[in-house]
């Protein structure tokens, strides 16, 4: 799979079990460590030893290491970052989790917020650790450059930064040079003097060179190692090597051609045949060279090619992988003009083929590229375009589509196809036209009477149909959509999951545009049932956060919060990472426990909501997280944060947020308007929203509260009677569209503005309403006139135990409705999750162990634990558990 | 060539040193004649490619370059 890490990449390099000691490049690093500069920049050319000087440095080093090897795939920063938190975190395993997660999902956080999080999450380290970026002159993409410069500038201590470069990076070095934060190694430092050079020579590679010819040796080459190296494995076969070394001539340049030749001539044919094949390829192990030379035996080989020191560098501790030295390598492929070009391409081919069967596609792209194989690059970026697009590389894709010429993309509608799909799931809506073009002939091709003939042209319809549906919905035409999901439907095969789930979620889509619940749920979860089983993630979570946000306007509560809390405890089950959208499905469920009155877990759940959507910087996600953070607020009486939180909200609404979120923070804005009993400003905002007619059901709702405070506060009659036509009016469109909400806080209002006539009817048909969903909040938001009205409410043994809960969440629980018993008001609020967490407390487990039975993090377990004692009103194990048995959950 | 030279460098435009201050090789200078601004510099072939991607990249163009001065490794290592 694309998104699977090469872990060689994260390999320091093992020292050869020979090596120069470097004792005085030693000692200049450790100054730098000791004077707490924050980068050790080696930055000299291809050949110098920069890697082999590091790894001698940290293996005397009593310090934790990360080290990723960079190459040109990397210079993409999605897929820097990715590398760049999996080295991190081989040090501080916990560090970037929540960067991980979104980068898992597609999308690149802003900088800042990358920044930040890594920032925070260095300092949290507990020693100090190096992070070494090897090979850094890949690496000449803007952002990634701002976010190490930013590290730099901020410098959190424990890490202390090494780049390992052939040229100087795009960073503020002057900067840290003038202020003494750096510690420079280059070529004139790396390069051999006379008595290294003697130790290479003639004890690392066991020639016995006189003094005399390893002092030409040394000039011919500048100290250069690769040069020494290169002579030296020249030398190893030559009779009179002072005849050889006095022949080399010129400088260190051009002798550098004529001793690769010598070297790879002492090679037998076969293993030179070997070297120029596999030098086509960046890593390599036994089965690749295999597949791409046609031979067998290349571990072998391999391990021969390593011993005798050619230039073989291991890249794990198995010694799987291996790659050339650059310098090798790039001198093998000057080489190769030896072989035809068709050769090379075949090379090319076989790699990439090899790789798409180990499923690393990025690396099977490359190859078929570099071999110009357009055809089969096509194919494999049609089979495996909604696989390379979910980790976000899209910088890298685009670099592919580019490499690949039009007349190549434009044969395959499929791949066309796909990449419609990538664009329309990102919302990059301007994008789709250009490849509607291609595929439209291609469709228009096909022939509906013979599509169960052709099993390709019927897929191809298929996923068309699904695809015009939610295209569809996009532009707001629902019936035209369901029109298409039900002819795609008629063509997907029953186990293609993938396709029905996106065909299913066209249709929700449509239902959702046409406020029909009942079908919105059934489509969607179709939906989510096929992206589950297809390892759609996207589907799923789209899905279920249509599911409970729509559950949440119709009154389902319990339904909402089990379909959320479900995706929410499969993902933290599963080692897979929740992706941002996972947002707003957190920010649903966060909103039934604000409705249950829990306001503890509701706060949770939309700080979880709003940190999701702040990595991505997903304004809508975070427009809708102010608005709840402000009801929040609000309801624990902090009028002027909720104040602050819906200003806020409000100011982000102009920078992009979708029409349906405006309602949502205009109620809430005159919510806070009304309490700071300032009924004109919150007309105000009414006036500015209501332009609509009929006016958005939300904005109606906002307009009887201001009604009903105009009515009760100002003892405005002419507001009492407008305000009780007007809750009439919404009592029956909210029963229509069957948004309970909107009936449930219309009859509320009513009741308080008819006390005496017919508010007892109002208040039991609220209750009756709410009562199987457990509302609360809604009935206190309302104020204590509503407590006032519940207390005169006859007794109903029905709703009894419900009534007393609402007037115990009012601080009423004198009330004259008989008490209910505390365990069934315990039962109705003790989740199934916590009362399995109170039994494993009751046997004596520790919270690891619960964490590991549950498998849930520690912090759940303290999250539900801390529940479980503020709802059995104890405050340690013992007495919980004393509480517990009492009360019979034991 | 991989050791420090001391470079001039010609670019088009009269450039505040500002702009070269924080990414600059060491020893900079910068004076200017109308139209042109000249860099003094000292650093090594690495040095030398990275401070002229960072002026590429950040829009100055690159007239001439030349060596003002080399420091022989081989005799500095004689002597």
């Amino acid at each position: 799979m694309i998104s699977n890490l090469l872990v060689s990449k994260l390999h320091q390099p093992t020292l050869p079990a020979r090596q120069v000691q470097r004792p005085q490049l030693v000692m200049l690093l450790n100054e730098g460590l000791a004077d707490d500069r924050v980068l050790t920049l080696v930055s000299a050319p291809a050949g110098f030893g920069k890697t082999t000087c590091i790894s001698e440095w940290i293996e005397g080093l009593n310090l934790p290491v990360a080290w990723l090897s960079l190459d040109k795939s990397d210079n993409d920063p999605a897929r820097f970052l990715r590398y760049f938190l999996a080295a991190l975190q081989r040090v501080e395993p916990i560090l970037g989790r929540d960067l991980q997660n979104v980068l898992a999902s597609g999308e690149l956080p802003p900088l800042e917020v990358i920044t930040t999080h890594l920032i925070n999450g260095i300092l949290n380290a507990p020693d100090r650790f190096l992070l070494i970026l090897d090979d850094f002159q890949v690496i000449q993409d803007n952002t990634i450059i701002q976010i190490l410069e930013q590290l730099l500038t901020h410098q959190p201590y424990p890490l202390h930064l090494v780049l390992i470069t052939r040229e100087d990076p795009l960073l503020p070095i002057a900067r840290l040079r003038a202020n003494n934060r750096i510690t420079e190694i280059r070529a004139g430092d790396l390069r051999f003097n006379k008595s290294e050079a003697v130790s290479f020579l003639n004890e690392q590679m066991g020639l016995s060179l006189s003094l005399e010819d390893i002092s030409i040796l040394e000039n011919r080459t500048e100290g250069w190692i690769a040069g020494l190296q290169l002579a030296g494995l020249s030398i190893r076969s030559q009779q009179n090597p002072s005849q050889f070394i006095a022949n080399l001539s010129g400088s260190h340049r051009f002798i550098l051609t004529y001793l690769l030749e010598e070297v790879l001539h002492q090679e037998p044919p076969e293993i030179q045949d070997f070297m120029l094949q596999t030098s086509i390829l960046d890593r390599l192990n036994g089965d690749l060279c295999d597949a791409v030379t046609g031979q067998t035996g290349s571990r072998q080989l391999l391990e021969k090619l390593y011993i005798a020191n050619l230039f073989l560098i291991p890249l794990d501790d198995e010694q799987n992988w291996y790659r050339y030295h650059h310098l090798f390598s790039d001198l093998l492929r000057n080489q190769q003009s030896r072989l035809p070009k068709e050769k090379i391409s075949e090379l090319h081919l076989r790699a990439s083929r090899w790789y798409e069967s180990i499923g690393m596609v990025s690396e099977a792209i490359e190859h078929a590229l570099e071999g110009k194989h357009y055809t089969w690059a096509v194919l494999l970026l049609e089979k495996y375009a909604m696989q390379i697009l979910s980790p976000g590389y899209a910088k890298t894709l685009e670099g592919w589509m580019q490499a690949i010429p039009d007349k190549f993309q434009n044969q395959n509608p499929k791949a066309n196809l796909s990449f419609a799909w990538m664009q329309l799931l990102r919302g990059n809506y301007e994008k789709i036209p250009r490849y509607l073009k291609i595929i439209e002939p291609a469709v228009a091709q096909v022939d509906p009477d013979a599509v169960l003939e052709d099993e390709n042209a019927k897929l191809l319809l298929a996923e068309w149909y699904a695809f015009q549906s939610n295209f569809l919905n996009v532009m707001g035409k629902p019936d035209e959509s369901i029109a298409c999901a039900h002819r795609a439907l008629q063509y997907i095969p029953a186990e293609n999951h993938y396709l029905l789930s996106l065909a299913y979620l066209g249709l929700g889509g449509s239902y959702r545009l046409k406020g029909d619940y009942t079908n919105l749920i059934a489509s969607y979860q179709k939906a989510a049932h096929f992206s589950a089983s297809s390892k759609n993630v996207l589907g799923e979570m789209l899905s279920v956060s249509a599911i409970t946000i729509a559950s949440i306007q119709h009154g389902h509560l319990k339904f909402a919060a089990k379909t959320g809390s479900d995706v929410i405890e499969h993902h933290q089950k599963s080692s897979s990472l929740p992706p941002p959208i996972m947002g707003t499905v957190y920010g649903s469920v966060g909103l039934v426990y604000y409705e249950w009155n829990q306001l503890e877990e509701a706060n949770q759940y939309f700080q979880k909501s709003t940190q999701l959507a702040a990595l991505v910087g997903h304004n809508a996600g975070i427009v809708y997280s102010g608005v709840n953070m402000s009801r929040l607020y609000h309801a624990q009486g902090d009028l002027a944060a909720a104040e602050r939180a819906i200003k806020q909200a409000v100011h982000l609404l102009d920078f992009g947020a979708p029409a349906w979120l405006r309602p949502e923070a205009a109620v809430q804005q005159v919510r806070i308007y009304l309490s700071q009993q300032n009924p004109t400003a919150a007309e105000a905002v009414i006036d500015q929203y209501e332009t609509a007619a009929p006016p958005h059901i939300l904005l109606r709702l906002a307009r009887l509260r201001l009604l009903h405070y105009l009515g009760t506060k100002k003892a405005d009659q002419s507001a009492l009677q407008k305000g009780s036509e007007l809750a009439h009016q919404l009592v029956e469109a909210g029963r229509q569209s069957q948004r309970m909400g909107i009936v449930l806080q219309a009859l509320l209002l009513r009741a308080q503005m008819q006390p005496e006539t017919g508010s007892q009817a109002d208040m039991l048909q609220a209750i009756e309403l709410a009562e199987p969903e457990g509302f609360i909040r809604t009935f206190l938001d309302e104020g204590p006139a509503i407590a006032h009205l519940l207390k005169r409410l006859p007794d109903f043994p029905k709703y009894r135990t419900y009534i007393h809960l609402l007037l115990r969440a009012f601080g009423e629980d004198n009330s004259s409705t008989a008490s209910a018993p505390k365990d069934e008001t315990l039962m109705e609020t003790l989740s199934d999750r916590e009362v399995e967490v109170l039994r494993l407390i009751a046997q004596g487990k520790k919270y690891e162990e619960i964490a590991e039975a549950l498998v849930i993090t520690l912090n759940t377990v303290r999250f539900h634990v801390k529940q479980i004692y503020r709802k059995l009103d104890v405050n340690n194990r013992t007495n919980a558990i004393a509480t517990a048995r009492q009360l019979d959950l034991l | 060539m991989d050791d420090i030279c001391v470079y001039q460098m010609k670019i088009r435009g009269k450039i505040d040193a500002v702009d070269f201050n924080a990414y600059s090789p060491p020893e900079l200078t910068v004076d200017w004649d109308q139209d042109t601004t000249y860099l003094t510099f000292q650093t090594d072939q690495s040095g030398l490619i990275g401070f002229i991607r960072h002026l590429h990249g950040c829009g100055f163009i690159l007239l001439s370059i030349h060596i003002e001065n080399q420091k022989s490794f081989i005799n500095e290592r004689a002597a």
